[in-house]
C-alpha cells in the first residue's frame, strides 16, 4: 500500500465530517426556536380558555394596527420621497434672470423641507401624537369649521390622527432615506441620459430612481417593520390597537403576563411576516437586475 | 437654691401634657416605630394627588391624609409616582406599601389586594361640556347612540360606562386628564367619573365643563395594600380616630366641595 492513497482517504473522510458539520453551523436555529415557541403558544391559546379568550380581544386590534400602520408608512413614502427629491438637489446659483425667479422657488422649497426634516426629525412620536391629536387636529378643524361654516367632525384623538402624526414623522425620516438613495446615483449617468436627449422628468423617472429604490429597499423595509411597532404609541390616544387592547384587559384581569405575551406573539407574527415580505421583494428585485 | 413655684408649675404641665399625648396615642393607636412607607401615587388624578399648577409641588387629599395617617401611627410616607393601570398589580406583587388614588374597593379587586376601611363614599357622575345641548339627562345620553364617553382605562368608571352604553361608544385614556381634554376638543361627549374627581376637574376647568344627572352608581374608596399586610389595622385605627376626632372631616372639607364630604 502506498501512502499518498491513504493520505486521500484521510482527507475525504475529514471533508464528509466537514460537510456533515457545515450543516450544524449553517441551519437557522432561531428559525427551530421561534417556531417552537410560536406553536407552544398557539398551542397554549388553543386549550386556555384565558389565553384564547385574551387572544380574541386582542385580535380584534389586529385591523387597526395594520391599517395605522400602512396607511401611515404609505404617507410617509409620498412624503419622503418628495421631500428627498428636494433636499437631493441643493438649489445653485442661476446665470440668467428667469433662472433666478425658478431659483428663488426652488430656495424657498428646500429651505422648507430642510426645516419640517429638522423638526420631524427631532421629535419623539408620542410628542408629535399628543400634539396633532390634542392641539393641531381640534385647532384646524374648528378655524376650517369657523371660516367656512361646514360641519367636519374628524376627531383629535381618533386613528386619523394617530396616521397624520406617525407619516409626518416616518415622511421625515424616510425623506433623508430617498436622499441618500437618489444622491447615491452617480453624476455620470444623468449627464449620459441628459446627453442622450432625455429630460429631468425622464432621468429621474428610468435612471435614477430604479437604482436608488433598489439601493434603499433594505432600510425602506426596516422602517416599514419599525412602523408596525411604532403604531403602538397610538393606544395614548385610547385608540384600539393592539397594545391598547392589551393595556384595557390587563388593568382590569390583572393577568399581565397572559395578556402580554398575546400581545407579544401577535407583534411578532406580524413583524417577522413583514419581513419575509420585505426580503421576498429584495430577492425579486436582484433577480430583475441581472 | 430656692424653690420656684411656677418652674414647677411650668414642668408639670409639660409632663401632663406629653403624658395625654403619648398616653392617648399608645392606648388607642398602633406605632410602626417610624417605619418608612412607600406610597404608590399617581400624580394625575384630581384632587387625590396632581402636581399643583401654581407651586409645582404635588399636593392633594391622598398627601394630607396619608401624611395625618402617619403622624398618628408613627410612620414616614415616600410618595412614589406610577401609572394607574399598572399600579394595582404592582400593589398585589407587593412592590409599593399602599397605593392611594382614590381606589373604588370592588369585589374583583379584594381579591389581589387588601383595602383599608372605605374613607368616603363617593358616586359615578357624568361631566360634559359646558355648553352641551343635545341631552340633559343621563337616560337622553344614554338613549341617543351617536354621543360617546371618554373615560380612564382600568377604572371602575370604565365599567361602569360598559354596562351603560357598551364598548363601542367608549375610549378609554391612560389618565383622567387625556379623558377631560378629549372632551373639551369635542372628541367624547361626556366623561364618567367619580364625583370627587370630577369636582376637582369643575374646578380646574372652569367654565369649560359640568356635571349633569344624579348618581349613577355609588361605592366607597380606600388605599389598597398587598395581600396580608399589616399595614391594614394601622390605618384603618388612624383612619377611624380621624373620623372620630373630626380631622377626616377638616380634610375632605378642603379638598372636596361641602356636598360630597360626607364620609362615612
Amino acid at each position: 500500500m502506498d501512502k499518498s492513497s491513504d493520505l486521500i482517504f484521510q482527507e475525504s473522510a475529514v471533508r464528509a465530517k466537514a460537510n456533515s458539520f457545515t450543516f450544524l453551523y449553517t441551519f437557522p436555529w432561531w428559525a427551530l426556536i421561534l417556531v417552537l415557541v410560536a406553536a407552544f403558544m398557539f398551542v397554549t391559546i388553543l386549550s386556555d380558555t384565558f389565553y384564547a379568550a385574551t387572544f380574541d380581544q386582542l385580535r380584534a386590534g389586529v385591523a387597526l394596527t395594520l391599517t395605522v400602520s400602512f396607511v401611515s408608512y404609505a404617507i410617509a413614502l409620498v412624503i419622503g420621497l418628495s421631500i428627498g427629491l428636494i433636499r437631493a438637489y441643493p438649489p445653485k446659483p442661476a446665470a440668467t434672470l428667469r433662472g433666478h425667479v425658478t431659483g428663488a422657488l426652488r430656495v424657498a422649497l428646500y429651505n422648507l423641507a430642510t426645516l419640517y426634516v429638522s423638526i420631524m426629525r427631532g421629535l419623539p412620536i408620542l410628542v408629535v401624537l399628543l400634539i396633532v391629536a390634542f392641539v393641531v387636529v381640534p385647532a384646524v378643524r374648528d378655524a376650517i369649521n369657523t371660516t367656512f361654516g361646514t360641519d367636519i367632525r374628524i376627531r383629535g384623538t381618533s386613528p386619523e390622527s394617530a396616521i397624520i402624526a406617525l407619516a409626518l414623522t416616518y415622511g421625515a425620516f424616510l425623506s433623508e432615506t430617498f436622499r441618500a438613495g437618489i444622491q447615491s446615483v452617480e453624476r455620470g449617468q444623468i449627464e449620459a441620459a441628459k446627453s442622450l436627449g432625455m429630460n429631468t422628468l425622464q432621468v429621474m423617472r428610468h435612471i435614477v430612481l430604479p437604482q436608488a429604490f433598489r439601493r434603499i429597499l433594505p432600510p425602506l423595509g426596516n422602517d416599514m417593520i419599525a412602523m408596525i411597532k411604532d403604531s403602538s404609541l397610538v393606544a395614548i390616544l385610547g385608540i384600539n390597537d393592539v397594545t391598547q387592547i392589551a393595556k384595557l384587559r390587563s388593568s382590569n384581569t390583572f393577568k399581565f403576563m397572559e395578556t402580554y405575551l398575546v400581545a407579544a406573539l401577535l407583534y411578532l407574527t406580524m413583524t417577522i411576516i413583514g419581513s419575509m415580505i420585505v426580503r421576498w421583494m429584495e430577492r425579486r428585485l436582484q433577480t430583475a437586475q441581472r | 437654691m430656692t424653690f420656684k413655684p411656677r418652674a414647677l408649675l411650668v414642668v408639670v404641665t409639660i409632663v401632663a401634657l406629653l403624658l395625654t399625648v403619648f398616653g392617648v396615642s399608645a392606648q388607642d393607636l398602633p406605632d410602626l416605630g417610624g417605619q418608612t412607607i412607600t406610597v404608590a401615587v399617581e400624580n394625575a388624578y384630581i384632587p387625590f394627588n396632581f402636581i399643583d399648577e401654581t407651586t409645582g409641588e404635588a399636593a392633594g387629599w391622598d398627601y394630607d391624609a396619608i401624611g395625618e395617617i402617619c403622624v398618628r401611627v408613627n410612620c414616614v410616607p415616600e410618595y412614589i409616582q406610577t401609572s394607574w393601570d399598572t399600579m394595582l398589580v404592582a400593589i398585589s406583587n407587593g412592590e409599593f406599601d399602599v397605593a392611594a388614588d382614590g381606589i373604588t374597593i370592588t369585589e374583583e379587586r379584594d381579591q389581589s389586594v387588601d383595602f383599608s376601611m372605605g374613607y368616603i363614599a363617593v358616586e359615578q357622575i357624568l361631566l360634559i361640556r359646558i355648553e352641551e345641548d343635545r341631552f340633559d339627562s343621563i337616560d337622553a345620553f344614554v338613549a341617543d347612540s351617536t354621543l360617546r364617553i371618554g373615560t380612564q382605562l382600568g377604572t371602575t368608571n370604565y365599567n361602569t360606562a360598559v354596562g351603560l352604553i357598551g364598548e363601542g361608544r367608549l375610549q378609554s385614556y391612560d389618565t383622567f386628564g387625556f379623558a377631560i381634554e378629549a372632551l373639551v376638543a369635542g372628541d367624547v361627549d361626556a366623561v364618567i367619573i367619580d364625583s370627587t374627581s370630577g369636582q376637582g376637574y369643575v374646578g380646574a376647568n372652569a367654565g369649560r365643563v359640568k356635571i349633569i344627572g344624579g348618581s349613577i352608581q355609588s361605592d366607597y374608596l380606600g388605599f389598597a395594600f398587598p395581600e396580608g399586610s399589616e399595614l391594614v389595622a394601622a390605618f384603618d385605627a388612624a383612619l377611624q380616630s380621624m373620623i372620630d376626632d373630626g380631622t377626616l372631616e377638616q380634610i375632605n372639607a378642603e379638598w372636596f366641595p361641602p356636598a360630597e364630604a360626607a364620609a362615612e
